[in-house]
């Protein structure tokens, strides 16, 4: 156990070494959630009810889960293309593991958004960003990273055993943005739309930090909703588990590692 | 006029990447779809303008996807190897150069209409007849005018290294400063000025004004004033082309940098 979380450390650290000098990845983490930050303040601000913390949140999560994305579900390709994908497959230690790993140091990379979005709502617009419960919006943050993190396990196995269901998977960043309700709530979307929010972590992760921002839920609220999101992270991960095997296991039945 | 034609087709075709429809649907049809939805509703949770404001700011904004495809289809000749052959042919540079935005046009068009179409039948986005011709005149501009952008964008990728990056910049700060979704009246008045020099900023608001049921003659000079912009644009990234090209061969680099 301590062993596999050493692989993991090490394979996070690589990978956040690695994002945080793509000109891509520092675009969608930084540059972004900036626009998508302003151009949101602008347009809800004229709202009765606006609050800037919402756009904060909002925008933070827009570049959480862009980077996610695109980092999570090029991770193996890139190592494909680097030629040290059939290495790391072949290593005594998970590759579940390691790309386990890999997610984790792309998640703390993708953090900056979040101290990004404050500054943009604090010192370009000059709002009063407070966090109306900190600690809950901590263990917000905490559990949302989970759910999160076991959603990006589930990106590489689906592109590479199904690769059509992978070059769909880029275009996941704005309907997720939207179904998720990061910056407007899901009920401005049509009703069937519902249930598919619901079974989304980004939802509850959005959901609970922006209850938590604005104080809107109490502890036993907040409580259930971080259930919630371990109950989507616990089923995600068993989930990616399987499909990680079942990738290995063409992988090696087709005698291509290279996974191509 | 042939070499035009043939340098627009292998460039679309060939260099673009999208010789299978299912990645041009992803990236070309869905994606501008699923950006306008998600604005659309943003706009009409703020509640400041109409609905109708976002849609067709946004159906028109759908044609920043061509400056990716237009500065891909220059930068790439770096990166697939071609640079050194198309620099050391005879062929005229201008047909070569600007054939490259030729079926971007095309497919800018295409890509608007899915985007008023998507308007019209999930947002109920209502379109006078009257103002059709003029609806898509403005496609027509809005989508020459960032082909304009794109060749400058794939002219200075052979700089900055990164096409991909640079439209991605160019098509926030169109998003955030062309009035797509904030009046230029909101902006600081440095941004509405950069605004003012955009493309796409005055093809959005002819738009607008065809969308409301105004005659042809009421938006023509807005667009002329973007055909103007446009073609300053695709004017510069012409001479930067050039310039390079004249670079390489003194410092004896034919891969541009």
């Amino acid at each position: 156990m301590i062993g596999a979380l050493r692989v993991a450390r090490a394979a996070a650290e690589l990978q956040f070494k690695e994002v945080a000098v793509s000109g891509f990845l520092l675009f969608g983490a930084l540059v972004q959630p900036f626009f998508i930050g302003v151009m949101t303040m602008y347009m809800l601000r004229h709202r009765p009810d606006f609050d800037p913390v919402y756009v904060v949140v909002g925008a933070a999560l827009s570049g959480l889960w862009s980077v996610l994305l695109f980092a999570g579900s090029s991770a193996i390709s890139h190592e494909r293309s680097l030629g040290t994908l059939e290495l790391v497959v072949a290593a005594p230690t998970s590759f579940f593991v390691v790309y386990g790993g890999k997610i984790a140091g792309t998640l703390a990379f993708s953090l900056v958004s979040v101290v990004f979005s404050y500054a943009i709502g604090a010192w370009l617009f000059g709002y009063p960003i407070t966090v109306a419960d900190p600690v809950g919006f901590g263990l917000s943050l905490l559990f949302a990273l989970v759910a999160l993190w076991a959603t990006g396990m589930l990106f590489a196995p689906l592109g590479i055993l199904w690769r059509t269901v992978g070059r769909f998977l880029g275009l996941l960043e704005y309907p997720i943005y939207s179904l998720s309700g990061f910056l407007f709530p899901i009920l401005l979307l049509p009703v069937w739309t519902i249930p598919v929010s619901y079974a989304l972590p980004p939802y509850w992760a959005a959901l609970a930090l922006h209850a938590s921002a604005s104080g809107e839920l109490d502890l036993l609220g907040l409580a259930r909703v971080w259930a919630v999101l371990v109950l989507t992270a616990v089923v995600l991960m068993i989930i990616a588990s399987r499909l990680f095997l079942a990738v290995l296991q063409r992988a090696r039945r087709s005698g291509s590692l290279a996974l191509s | 006029m042939r070499l035009f034609f043939v340098t627009a087709d292998y460039t679309f075709r060939g260099m673009f990447h999208w010789l299978r429809p299912v990645p041009y649907v992803v990236n070309r049809l869905l994606f501008p779809l699923v950006q306008l939805v998600f604005f659309a509703l943003v706009g009409q949770y703020g509640g400041s303008q109409s609905l109708s404001f976002y849609l067709v700011g946004n159906a028109i904004g759908v044609a920043t996807l061509s400056t990716f495809g237009v500065s891909q289809a220059v930068a790439d000749e770096r990166w697939q190897g071609t640079l050194s052959y198309l620099l050391a042919s005879p062929a005229p540079r201008v047909p070569v150069f600007f054939g490259r935005a030729a079926y971007h046009i095309v497919d800018g068009m295409l890509n608007m209409a899915a985007a008023f179409a998507l308007a019209v039948l999930v947002f109920g986005l209502r379109l006078p007849l009257e103002g059709l011709t003029g609806l898509v005149l403005s496609m027509l501009v809005a989508t020459v005018a960032l082909c304009g952008v794109g060749l400058l964008l794939g002219a200075l990728a052979y700089i900055f290294l990164d096409a991909t990056l640079l439209a991605n910049w160019a098509m926030f700060i169109l998003l955030l400063l062309t009035g797509m979704n904030i009046p230029l009246s909101e902006l600081p008045g440095f941004a509405a000025a950069i605004g003012e020099a955009l493309p796409l900023t005055r093809s959005i608001a002819a738009a607008r004004l065809y969308a409301a049921g105004a005659p042809l003659d009421a938006g023509l000079g807005l667009l002329a004033g973007d055909l103007a912009i446009g073609a300053v644009y695709a004017v510069a990234g012409y001479f930067v082309f050039g310039w390079l090209e004249l670079r390489s061969r003194i410092q004896g680099r034919l891969e541009g940098v």
